[in-house]
């Protein structure tokens, strides 16, 4: 994978330049900044080609009008452009979902999942962890209720088998691929792997804050201030989950390090699954994956995203409960000082703390660790003024900057 | 007189054939050969010199001098002058920080020592043994009093090894000497 | 009471040749040639005889001394060898080991008692000129993915001598620099625990590989020179303590893989021509930015001084140690707000005192006293308003002990540690080492 980084980052760095002299030219597409004209579609190989059909085409979905691309925009960071809390989907795009749909930038560096020396989760596909690839994952979406919504895998196979780019799938899978509709599903998801992991757009590393650490690009005084906060243990303590510093041999960071932490986000009502009080989504041990259903302490907790293009990827947390960065650090610091700001009252007038949750797994949410470590009454890590230097941090991590 | 000749160049040859070898030692800065001149220049042979010592003697070298690191080789030669022996020269090896040291000592008829040189060190540690300096502090020293190492003969900062041992090495020999050659006459 | 045989075998001889004079001269005018000639053959055979004998007697004495232990058999000295000079010794072994107990007075709880280092040696001579020497290191008692020990190769290169006075290693080698470094075992410092200065500041065991030329002159200075691998600052971690334990220590590469892209240059001077004196200096310096993303024009560069005098029963040394790592604030903006970033400079030094207080036979008891002064991290280049760190404190440390020593070899240590400056806890010390 570090050579894949690598491979990248000395592919943007080309893009860049071409990109300089292409700028001029009508070809520019894509919402990476230094990709441009992509003329590095001929570096695709040829699944990987066919994958990148198969990302943005709505015809694949039961309504006709939804593809990966639409809730993965290759326009805003592979997230969603609206900014509502879960996306929506079905057969008529009237049923809501249950988790907010992440951005893919970076995804294809998660490792799978595991459990490390000391017996904690790392790694996975989805904000669970249960696809251990991403061919796997890309199943679901095409079959769920709430998303494309197709009634079965022959269904997209048929749908395959008429698209526009049908006949370069023959070419490349077999010209009898589509008489075994199973073996045509796993192939149009192989080649969509293929596009996620070859295609330069997914892991452009072309941020601010990359020029910065190549030494090609200064922070402001406010920047580095954030960064300073973002780092310091006593402090934002945010590296401790979301690392800033360059990997072993000079690998970029990637702002998570693919572990699992279960923080109390309050319920968000406007999930329609949440009109019932009985459900609760507890990440690791459910509903959505069931072979840890016994791990009681993992209850509640989910996988550490990447910050890189935070800033134009709200809402934010797996519940899309909080629309803006500041709501997001705020609840981060205040969270113990100042409960009621986040959470309902109950009938007595007492504030119910981590309410998105059952009270037996209450004891499970993280109150060591610095910042959300503090009681009722402590002073908060970061006052409002720092959270904005943080903000302002965070939105160095935005891909497509040009020095 | 040819006959008078070859009487003459019979009694060299015959001798010539007696003289014992010249000991060889792996060294390209002094030759025991050499280093038996520097001490002794008056001296006209350097005799071979093997003893074995009683028990009682060698438990009085042993207590004199303490016990020693291994020793390699030594060899001993009395300094004859005008038939008079003048004082003993010794060759001895010793370990210093991993290899053997090959050293040479003199002891006059005074029971003086003579500064000792070095004839062998093959490796750059504890090299500083061959400093003139140091040597010379064995020089004139008659009492195994005098040879205290640190505080009469000074340690070395960074070739301890080696100038302990040959600072133990000189001592034994002084104490062998003390023992076993200072009353033994050596014809 | 000892007639010598070879004395009496030399009374014939000397008896011989007399006669043989007095026939040549009395004979001269009287003997024909022919029977000068038979003379002289029965003679020289009789003179071939004699020094057959006399080898054989010579070996025989040689024996008795042997086995009476007056010159102890060579082989027994050298393991696995029975060479009879010591140019010809084959392979040698050496050795060391050390074993710490630590107490804090301030939290008990903390005590430990490790097998602090388990070292192996090998030498091998070559030929008259050329050896190798090598050395495994296990730390801390067990090495494994769950034990806190390291295995390591501590040294591995062959030496030749190009001359009495000019020597060149090749391959793994300790540095030249300060008085621990390349002295190291523990009969051969003060204190259970090596001095810090040494620790923090010099890394100790601190080796490179490369090579390098050594000589010395006959007034007695050493030189060493050489162009060996340098560190690597892209391993600064600056979420761990351990760059400000010591920042040399925690980038230093060991040969493990090392990035060498830029290599150092290591000069050092020693003299040591006034018997009881030494007097010293070395200075190394390389670029450490090993051609990383994110670093560049990182030069490191540690120089030190360090002197040893020994008056009668006194032992004194001193050493001052000093480090400097250039273009720090680039790499640092980029990791503000961590606990660790990498300091402009870092510097220590030590004077401490030993007596032989008491010795007898191989037998000594040594008390000392040290008093040190570290700062690993003295200065840090600024960064912008508000963001630069702090300066480092000065670590003060008072060690005060005793050594026995004993058999040549042995040594048990116990001395009592005070920490000024940041916060450590006093320590109770007994240490046990035995080198060879």
């Amino acid at each position: 994978m570090r050579i894949e980084q690598r491979i990248r980052h000395s592919f943007v760095d080309a893009c860049v330049a071409i990109a300089a002299g292409l700028a001029a030219l009508a070809g520019c597409s894509g919402s990476s900044g230094a990709g441009g004209a992509q003329p590095a579609q001929s570096t695709l190989s040829s699944a990987a080609q066919l994958g990148e059909k198969i990302f943005a085409d709505s015809s694949l979905s039961a309504s006709g009008r939804i593809a990966c691309a639409t809730c993965h925009d290759p326009e805003h960071a592979l997230a969603s452009a609206i900014n509502e809390p879960v996306p929506t989907g079905g057969v008529d795009l009237d049923i809501q979902g249950f988790r907010n749909a992440p951005s893919l930038r970076y995804t294809n560096l998660t490792p799978t999942f595991s459990f490390n020396n000391d017996g904690a989760p790392i790694g996975g596909f989805d904000r669970d962890g249960r696809a251990p690839t991403l061919a796997e994952q890309a199943r679901r979406p095409f079959l769920a209720e709430h998303e494309m919504a197709n009634p079965s895998v022959a269904d997209v196979a048929t749908k395959l088998s008429v698209a526009t780019y049908a006949n370069e799938f023959k070419r490349v899978f077999g010209a009898d691929v589509f008489d075994q509709p199973e073996v045509a599903f796993d192939r149009a998801m192989f080649a969509l792997q293929r596009y996620e992991t070859e295609d330069p757009d997914f892991a452009p590393f072309d941020s601010k804050y990359d020029y910065f650490l190549a030494g090609k690009a200064r922070l402001s005084d406010v920047e580095m201030r954030g960064l300073a906060l973002f780092n310091d243990p006593l402090k934002g303590n945010c590296a401790a989950c979301h690392p800033s510093g360059r990997g072993p041999d000079g690998a970029a960071p990637l702002f998570t390090d693919f572990s699992y932490d279960n923080l109390g986000v309050p319920r968000n009502a406007a999930i329609p699954a949440n009109d019932d009080p009985t459900y609760f989504d507890l990440g690791l041990c459910g509903p959505f994956r069931d072979d840890l259903a016994t791990a009681r302490e993992l209850c509640g907790t989910f996988k550490v995203p990447t910050l890189r293009n935070i800033a134009v990827t709200a809402p934010y947390f797996h519940n899309g409960r909080f629309a803006t960065l500041t709501e997001a650090l705020g609840f981060y610091v205040r969270r113990d000082t100042d409960p009621d700001e986040w959470y309902p009252l109950d009938t007595n007038g007492e504030v119910r703390k981590f309410d998105d949750l059952p009270p037996e797994y209450v004891a499970n949410v993280n109150t060591n660790e610095v910042p959300y470590n503090r009681h009722s009454g402590d002073a908060p890590a970061l006052s409002p003024d720092e959270i904005a230097e943080v903000i302002a941090f965070l939105q160095t991590l935005t891909d497509g900057y040009h020095p | 007189m040819p006959d008078i000749d070859r009487g003459l160049f019979g009694m060299i040859g015959a001798a010539a054939l007696l003289t014992p070898a010249s000991v060889v030692v792996a060294a390209d800065y002094l030759t025991i050969d050499v280093a038996q001149k520097e001490f002794f220049p008056n001296a006209q042979s350097f005799e071979p010199v093997l003893i074995s010592l009683t028990p009682d003697q060698k438990n009085a070298v042993v207590k004199l001098a303490g016990p020693q690191p291994p020793h390699g080789t030594l060899r001993i030669w009395s300094a004859v002058s005008d038939g008079v022996v003048v004082g003993y020269v010794f060759f001895d090896e010793v370990i210093g920080r991993s290899d053997y040291i090959s050293y040479a000592t003199a002891i006059d008829a005074n029971g003086a020592l003579k500064a000792i040189e070095v004839l062998s060190y093959r490796e750059s540690h504890g090299a500083e043994i061959r400093n003139a300096a140091w040597r010379a502090q064995f020089a004139n020293k008659n009492d195994l009093a005098q040879l205290e190492f640190r505080i009469d003969i000074k340690n070395i900062s960074g070739a301890t090894l080696s100038s302990e041992h040959v600072t133990q090495g000189v001592r034994w020999l002084y104490a062998l000497w003390q023992t076993a050659l200072r009353t033994t006459p050596a014809q | 009471m000892h007639t010598s045989i070879i004395a009496s075998v030399r009374r014939r001889v000397g008896a011989a040749l007399f006669a043989l004079l007095a026939v040549a001269s009395a004979s001269a005018f009287a003997a024909t040639n022919e029977e000068l000639e038979a003379q002289m053959r029965a003679l020289a055979d009789e003179v071939t005889a004699l020094k057959t004998q006399l080898a054989k007697v010579t070996a025989e004495q040689q024996q008795q001394l042997t086995s009476t232990n007056l010159i102890p058999d060579v082989s027994n000295a050298v393991a696995g060898g029975s060479a009879a000079t010591s140019s010809d010794r084959g392979v040698s072994f050496f050795g060391y080991g050390e074993i710490t107990y630590g107490r804090p007075t301030d939290n008990p709880s903390d005590t430990t008692e490790n097998a602090q280092r388990f070292v192996v040696g090998m030498r091998n001579q070559f030929d008259e000129n050329t050896h190798m020497v090598s050395e495994l290191e296990v730390e801390n008692g067990v090495s494994s993915a769950d034990d806190p020990g390291e295995v390591e190769v501590e040294q591995m290169y062959v030496e030749h001598s190009f001359s009495d006075r000019l020597f060149g290693k090749v391959g793994l080698f300790l540095i030249p620099s300060g008085l621990l470094n390349e002295n190291h075992e523990p009969a051969n410092y003060y204190g259970v625990f090596r001095n810090r200065v040494e620790t923090a500041i010099i890394p100790t065991t601190w080796r490179e590989g490369g090579f390098l030329v050594e000589g010395d002159t006959e007034f007695g200075l050493r030189w060493d020179a050489g162009l060996t691998t340098g560190f690597n600052l892209s391993k600064w971690d600056p979420t761990s303590p351990e760059g400000e334990e010591s920042p040399l220590g925690s980038i230093h590469q060991e040969l493990a893989l090392a990035k060498a892209s830029d290599l150092a240059g290591v000069l050092a001077l020693n003299y040591t021509g006034i018997p009881g004196v030494r007097l010293g200096a070395s200075i190394f310096s390389g670029d450490a930015s090993q051609g990383q993303p994110g670093f560049d024009d990182n030069q490191i560069t540690l120089w030190e001084a360090h002197g040893t005098w020994t008056p009668g029963r006194f032992e004194f040394a001193a050493l001052y140690a000093n480090g400097h790592i250039s273009n720090t604030a680039k790499v640092n903006a980029t990791f503000v707000g961590n606990p660790t970033l990498i300091p402009e400079s870092f510097y220590g030094w030590y004077a401490q005192a030993a007596y032989d207080l008491y010795d007898w036979s191989t037998n000594a008891i040594k008390p000392f006293v040290r008093f040190e002064r570290l700062n690993t991290a003295s200065n840090y280049a600024d960064l912008a308003p508000g963001l630069t760190p702090s300066n480092g404190p000065d670590q003060d440390i008072i060690t005060g002990g005793l050594s026995f020593f004993f058999a040549r070899g042995v040594v048990l240590k116990a001395d009592y540690q005070h920490f000024h400056g940041d916060g450590e806890s006093d320590l109770i010390n007994f240490g046990f080492g035995y080198q060879f």
